[in-house]
């Protein structure tokens, strides 16, 4: 009966029943609502998932840990795509710490193959499949502060006001950067589209 | 309006693309997410893992260059202390032996001693004829003998040479006119003064051995009353 009327609650409701009560039911429900939508900003921000799914642990950890660093007056979901971008963000600049630290030069991480008309055929690309990894592989190669906002505008379909709460730009900024951030893209994915 | 709106954003240019990011498929969360979840926070364990093993520190940073350096120091102090020249006992040549070989260089011992002995004064070598050796000038002909001692360390000695040459002839000496052959007994004792060479014995530099001594003249003794008997 709870259950049920827990589940009936928004997410800024079951927070505040969270933050007042302890009632771990709404932290679970809240849990259950955006696993997989968390789960699906940070893979594609990062691109692996195995660590997208510790990022996400660990999202959900801090908001366990925190949750009355929690305002009311903003919104559950941009409040928590926070926590999440701040650290799938670390884990990049580990990556790269550690890619200096190793001195490794591993130049298939720098190197595109979408140009590569040989290796993709146009019957091959137009295989959802492999245009979706080519997508990843070129999303990967686009800044990280291009890509973030694009992953947020476009593929998880957050309003320009959302995303600029969520990254704490100007809504001019978050524009910019992800026409940018789409420029890049294009630009990567020319051979894709020209074909 | 919208579409002038969707203009401003740039969303028309890159319709392509907003459509294919649209159409991703959509990543979920592993089935265990949130029993592994619940579990940590069942067990309290907050700790992100990542954040430990990764974690920056200045030490962490310098710790391969010390590393790097340490062993630099130890290697260079090794080689440095192999390659102080500590002379070894056993290889280094008696002292004085080693003089004799850096004054002849090349030559023997055996070279040396006569090199030595052939230092003859340069007016000496200008008259130098081929003359009687004995109405040879008198000149104080002086060379070392080599004597090796108990402890077999070698020294020299200053010789006085019965001859005044430091090398004769001796058929040319003993030869040199029918009516000096009276002399011949000095001639070949080297004595250019008309003394009788006396011929004292041999003499070793080693100790009187007394027991030797004894034993020798005990020995000759029983052999000459044997002789008598």
């Amino acid at each position: 009966m709870l259950d049920k009327k827990l589940f009936a609650l928004s997410d800024e409701e079951l927070i505040k029943e969270f933050q007042d009560n302890n009632t771990i039911e709404s932290y679970e429900i809240l849990v259950k609502r955006y696993k997989d939508p968390l789960m699906n900003f940070v893979y594609r921000f990062v691109g692996n998932r195995d660590v997208c799914a510790d990022i996400v642990q660990d999202t959900m950890i801090k908001f366990y840990l925190n949750k009355d660093s929690y305002k009311s007056f903003a919104k559950f979901s941009t409040w928590i795509y926070t926590i999440a971008g701040n650290l799938a963000k670390n884990e990049l600049k580990r990556r790269k710490r550690r890619t200096i630290l190793s001195l490794s030069n591993n130049d298939d991480d720098r190197t595109i193959q979408v140009e590569d008309k040989s290796f993709f055929t146009p019957e091959a690309v137009a295989d959802s499949s492999i245009k979706g990894d080519l997508i990843q592989k070129a999303l990967l190669k686009v800044k990280p502060v291009y890509r973030e906002v694009v992953i947020l505008r476009d593929i998880q379909g957050f309003s320009y006001e959302e995303i600029a709460e969520m990254t704490e730009l100007s809504i001019g900024t978050v524009k910019s950067r992800i026409n940018r951030g789409r420029a890049q893209l294009q630009k990567l994915l020319n051979n894709v589209y020209r074909d | 309006m919208e579409k002038k709106v969707q203009n401003i954003n740039g969303e028309d240019q890159y319709k392509d693309i907003i459509k294919s990011l649209k159409e991703l498929p959509r990543v979920k969360a592993p089935d265990n997410f949130e029993l592994n979840l619940m579990t940590r926070i069942h067990n309290k364990n907050f700790e992100i893992e990542r954040d430990k093993s990764y974690h920056f520190t200045v030490w962490g940073f310098l710790k391969p260059a010390a590393v790097v350096s340490l062993t630099a120091v130890i290697v260079l102090f090794v080689i440095d202390l192999n390659s102080l020249d500590v002379p070894n006992p056993l290889l280094t040549e008696p002292e004085l032996r080693k003089e004799v070989l850096n004054d002849a260089e090349n030559m023997t011992l055996q070279k040396k001693f006569i090199a030595e002995e052939s230092v003859v004064p340069e007016t000496k070598k200008k008259d130098e004829a081929p003359r009687a050796m004995a109405s040879a000038p008198a000149v104080k002909n002086q060379g070392y003998k080599v004597v090796i001692n108990e402890n077999d360390a070698i020294s020299k000695e200053m010789l006085e040479l019965p001859v005044d040459e430091k090398s004769i002839d001796v058929d040319s000496r003993l030869n040199v006119t029918p009516n000096q052959s009276s002399n011949r007994a000095f001639l070949a004792g080297g004595t250019g003064e008309r003394r009788k060479p006396v011929f004292d014995g041999f003499h070793t530099r080693s100790l009187e051995n007394k027991w030797l001594r004894d034993s020798s003249a005990k020995y000759s003794d029983s052999l000459k009353n044997l002789e008598e008997k």
